[in-house]
């Protein structure tokens, strides 16, 4: 499939970033792998567009960040949900769910 | 093993927020590196590919840089900074160009203004662009380009034409309502569609979103 490039919209990142983060905690390199690999190539965050999410959600309190040093001897920063953000993704996700839907019962996006 | 936080940030003294923020995108072009190895790519094709991503991550340093700070904090430095910058030399422009076409009236004033309009729009916003602003802030300095010129003529639409048609109310038909014609239609319309789309061109023509493609299966 050709990849999109297009700015993923700040809600849509949010969503997302929260549901991989939910599953284990990761680096944003890995963040930006796991999103690329699980939207089979269609989504695609650029430094420019993943770190600025990330901070903003830093910011917000739904995620927190810490240095750990890997097995390999380098050293990422490692982004963890907070209890916050874990609050904050079951609304996010409801809301995208009913969007789509409705996306879907409109354009026939199933038939497309 | 190359020092990726010299391609994020070269020579640059760096406050610990700062530090940070370049340490974790070294981090980021460092795990690109290591995928590029891995699919093949020589270290100098890897190597190129992300010394190319390193070059262009200023304007995002900046951004992740004042995102913990103040909305009003970024405002000042993306939007007011470089839309009086700006303003400053389009009003000087302005001025040149004035003087000019009064020496050469063959030249159209307006044509000529409203080229530099587009062109001061889009310098708003790739500088906004270049202190960290986003998107709503690029357009924000683009417009404050404009108030110079708006502040003018609104003065001139609603104080000083209105006073003169009351005073001339006689010769409204023959020249007064031809020249407020001629206003709106020029002097005011002109600049604003060309600054919008001074800064719809920077914006929309340069995201400032990191566009280096990672080609897979690099040749080694």
């Amino acid at each position: 499939m050709d990849r999109l490039d297009f700015k993923v919209k700040q809600g849509s990142s949010e969503v997302i970033i929260l549901t991989l983060l939910s599953q284990r905690e990761m680096h944003g390199y890995e963040i930006g792998k796991q999103i690329e690999e699980l939207s089979g190539g269609v989504l695609r965050f650029e430094m420019a567009s993943l770190y600025p999410a990330l901070y903003r959600m830093l910011k917000k309190g739904w995620l927190e960040a810490y240095w750990e040093t890997s097995p390999a001897g380098r050293k990422r920063r490692y982004y963890r949900l907070t209890k916050n953000g874990r609050r904050q993704l079951r609304p996010l996700r409801r809301s995208w769910r009913q969007f789509l839907g409705a996306l879907n019962r409109i354009a026939r996006l199933q038939n497309a | 093993m190359h020092d990726f936080r010299k391609l994020v940030a070269p020579d640059r003294k760096q406050d610990p927020r700062e530090r940070e923020i370049v340490g974790e995108l070294a981090c980021h072009l460092e795990e690109m590196y290591m995928e590029l190895r891995r699919d093949g790519a020589s270290e100098e094709t890897a190597f190129s590919v992300v010394s190319t991503a390193g070059k262009r991550l200023g304007p995002t340093i900046r951004r992740l840089r004042w995102e913990g700070e103040g909305g009003l904090k970024t405002w000042l430095r993306a939007v007011v900074l470089p839309g009086f910058f700006l303003a400053l030399f389009y009003g000087v422009c302005n001025s040149a160009l004035g003087v000019v076409s009064w020496q050469y009236p063959t030249l159209r004033r307006e044509a000529d203004l409203a080229l530099v309009s587009i062109a001061f729009g889009f310098c708003a916003s790739s500088f906004s662009r270049e202190l960290g602003g986003r998107k709503t802030h690029r357009l924000w300095a683009s417009a404050i380009v404009i108030s110079y010129q708006a502040i003018a003529e609104s003065f001139m639409i609603f104080l000083v034409i209105p006073m003169e048609l009351i005073r001339n109310a006689q010769y409204l038909n023959e020249v007064l309502a031809p020249a407020l014609l001629r206003i709106v239609s020029w002097d005011v319309m002109t600049f604003a569609v060309a600054l919008v789309i001074g800064s719809l061109i920077s914006v929309y023509a340069f995201p400032p979103v990191l566009r280096a493609t990672i080609p897979k299966g690099t040749p080694a």
